[in-house]
């Protein structure tokens, strides 16, 4: 994946459909239809706007800032979006937290294995949306009363949860969960479910650990269905 | 909120095409390793028996790498009521001909023309005209060069007027002198490259369409316009029908070794391996001609290796060249962001660690607003997934002053 030409003044837009529309297209059921659009910003790192001011730092960015070409997999081409917000004058942003510390430091959960060591016991992961590190409301328009966590079949699933869709080529399945009813950054809660794994499976996507096993990492997005936060993080899955 | 919706009026379709040049090199037409041989046709009888292709594919480079790309077929074919098929049918059994021992492959070169009449004119029966709207009897191709360019290359077809093809009309001497010296290996002129004479042939445009509604032009000689027309052309099927007695010197004579139906070792005195023999030798034909004795006598392999490698040349330059034609249907659609939406990002280095928003200073909360800085627009179906990514060239800041339409084309 390359950057954009941008030597010119011109801006120049490059769109490619996503794997996902185009076996839509495939399809020819006509379900390819457009009916809404999204904004993201991946690229951009407002710590410039810290360091260099509103002024030089926009300028920074708009001109030192490499695009990267569009990426065809859905589940990777927009990762942090733009949000519309009824309240122009909002100046706080809450994010997605774990509710213990310990995993937000970290952000790695290591699921444990069962007393029989032939698998896994579950793992309850508990996160917030929440204005910084205070219990203070989130603003309008910032509370998700939904989201969505993509995990990787191969490995994990959530208990009591069927996935509402999963790509074919990375295996990425959506489950969609219920989030807090209030603006006061409640938490909520899913529960990880280890798959079987073989001995073969941890041979292909593990690497050895210290304990003379194979552990695989794999990564778990949270992202807000209404507001579009997103948590990223990892989960372990070790042999022993 | 992260998605807005589009509305119908914000999406619009419209068509455009788009023109690439292809240049076809003399030695990618000329060279054994870029013209393949497919050997579906096989005589029995006499002899250890001939084997040929019913066409020929000139690919871009050697035709046995993956990265080889297919340009052209080319093959030929003989009208049936050319007097070239009357003066050498010796008789007709349930309406197949029987042709004299001295021919090949005078069926397949009829079938040849006969199928391609069939596909441009609409009747297998037919004859084609050069000029194509001509009835005059002197205007009927009755040998025909058919170049069947693939569709890699012509894509949705071939633009008018940009075709040019540089053939050599008359194949190098083959004087009396040269007949008398033939040996085995056949040194003589079926397979000398041709040096000199040299015509470029290029498109006419015209209004005419074929049976089925595609567009027809003529071929003339670009040096000299009080030439007639010398082919035709099928745009929209990308196929060139050349007259290969107006395009080449059919009286020119012609000799070398050929394969045949024949056990013969020796002709004339000079040895020859069987399954050959000797075009233009004292001991038959010794004035045979490209038009009828080539033609007749050649398999389509002979006659087509004739035509690509001494016809069309062999070196660096441009032997035929065009301009395709891809026809592009986009969407147009119209994303409006107004002053108030998307002023917001949930990128991670937006806020600070206590959720602060970093592009407002400290203390300029009632003053400064928020800004963003887009990259990617994407497009999503009913239920919120995505369908299609676009992203800019660079970032493009979008405050709660600015009302920004991004214009997104898809093409298909």
């Amino acid at each position: 994946m390359g950057f954009l030409d941008h030597s010119t003044n011109n801006i120049i837009i490059d769109a490619v459909l996503t794997d996902y529309g185009r076996s839509l297209l495939a399809q020819g059921s006509g379900d390819f239809v457009i009916s809404s659009f999204s904004l993201s910003d991946d690229e951009v790192d407002y710590g410039m706007i810290t360091k260099f001011g509103r002024t030089v730092g926009k300028e920074k960015i708009t001109k030192n800032t490499p695009i990267f070409e569009a990426q065809t997999k859905g589940s990777a081409a927009m990762k942090h979006r733009m949000i519309t917000l009824p309240n122009p004058s909002i100046t706080r942003i809450p994010t997605i937290t774990f509710v213990d510390n310990g995993d937000e430091t970290t952000g790695i959960i290591a699921l444990e294995r069962d007393a029989a060591g032939t698998g896994f016991l579950t793992k309850l992961v508990s996160l917030q949306q929440r204005v910084g590190n205070n219990s203070v409301l989130n603003p309008d328009g910032l509370t998700d009363s939904l989201f969505t966590v993509y995990v990787n079949s191969r490995f994990l699933g959530i208990a009591g949860k069927e996935p509402m869709s999963e790509e074919p080529m990375t295996r990425v399945s959506a489950y969609t969960i219920n989030g807090p009813a209030g603006q006061t950054g409640t938490a909520f809660s899913f529960t990880l479910v280890a798959k079987t794994i073989t001995t073969e499976t941890y041979t292909q996507f593990g690497v050895s650990n210290a304990s003379g096993g194979t552990t695989i990492t794999t990564p778990v997005t949270v992202v807000g269905n209404q507001t579009g936060l997103r948590k990223d993080f990892k989960v372990t899955l070790s042999s022993q | 909120m992260t998605l807005k919706t589009i509305t119908a009026n914000n999406i619009k379709t419209r068509r455009t095409s788009l023109n690439q040049l292809v240049d076809v090199i003399q030695e990618d037409i000329s060279g054994s390793a870029t013209r393949r041989t497919y050997q579906v046709f096989v005589t029995g009888g006499v002899g250890p028996g001939v084997t040929s292709s019913l066409y020929q594919t000139v690919y871009d480079q050697d035709f046995t790498l993956q990265t080889a790309n297919q340009i052209f077929d080319m093959t030929v074919g003989i009208n049936e009521g050319s007097d070239t098929v009357t003066n050498s049918t010796t008789d007709t059994i349930n309406g197949k001909l029987l042709f004299s021992s001295q021919s090949l492959m005078m069926r397949e070169k009829i079938d040849v023309y006969r199928q391609h009449a069939s596909h441009l004119l609409g009747n297998a029966g037919q004859s084609f005209y050069a000029p194509y709207d001509s009835s005059d009897s002197s205007n009927k191709i009755n040998h025909a060069l058919f170049l069947n360019l693939k569709r890699l290359f012509t894509r949705d077809g071939i633009k008018h007027n940009t075709f040019a093809v540089k053939l050599f009309r008359s194949g190098a001497a083959a004087s009396s002198d040269e007949d008398g010296a033939l040996s085995a290996s056949g040194q003589a002129n079926l397979f000398k490259t041709s040096t000199s004479g040299s015509t470029i042939f290029s498109d006419t445009p015209s209004n005419l369409t074929d049976f089925a509604g595609a567009k027809v032009g003529n071929i003339l000689n670009a040096g000299n316009a009080n030439e007639t027309s010398v082919g035709l052309i099928f745009y929209d099927k990308g196929t060139i029908v050349l007259d290969m007695d107006k395009v080449f010197s059919g009286s020119q004579q012609m000799s070398g070794t050929i394969p045949a139906m024949s056990n013969a070792t020796t002709i004339d005195g000079v040895s020859i391996n069987s399954g050959f023999t000797v075009m233009g030798s004292s001991a038959g034909n010794s004035s045979a001609k490209f038009i009828p004795d080539f033609l007749v006598s050649g398999s389509i392999d002979t006659i087509v290796d004739h035509i690509a490698e001494t016809r069309f040349s062999s070196g660096s330059l441009t032997a035929m060249t065009f301009q395709n034609r891809t026809d592009i249907n986009s969407t147009l659609i119209f994303c409006q962001a107004t002053a108030d939406e998307f002023n917001y990002s949930s990128n991670p280095t937006y806020t600070d660690s206590d959720g602060n928003i970093v592009v407002i200073d400290t203390g300029q909360e009632d003053v400064q607003r928020s800004f963003t800085f887009p990259t990617t627009v994407g497009l999503h179906d009913n239920y919120g997934n995505l369908l299609a990514v676009a992203k800019f060239s660079r970032p493009i800041e979008k405050n709660d002053e600015k009302d920004i339409t991004f214009r997104i084309r898809l093409d298909f």
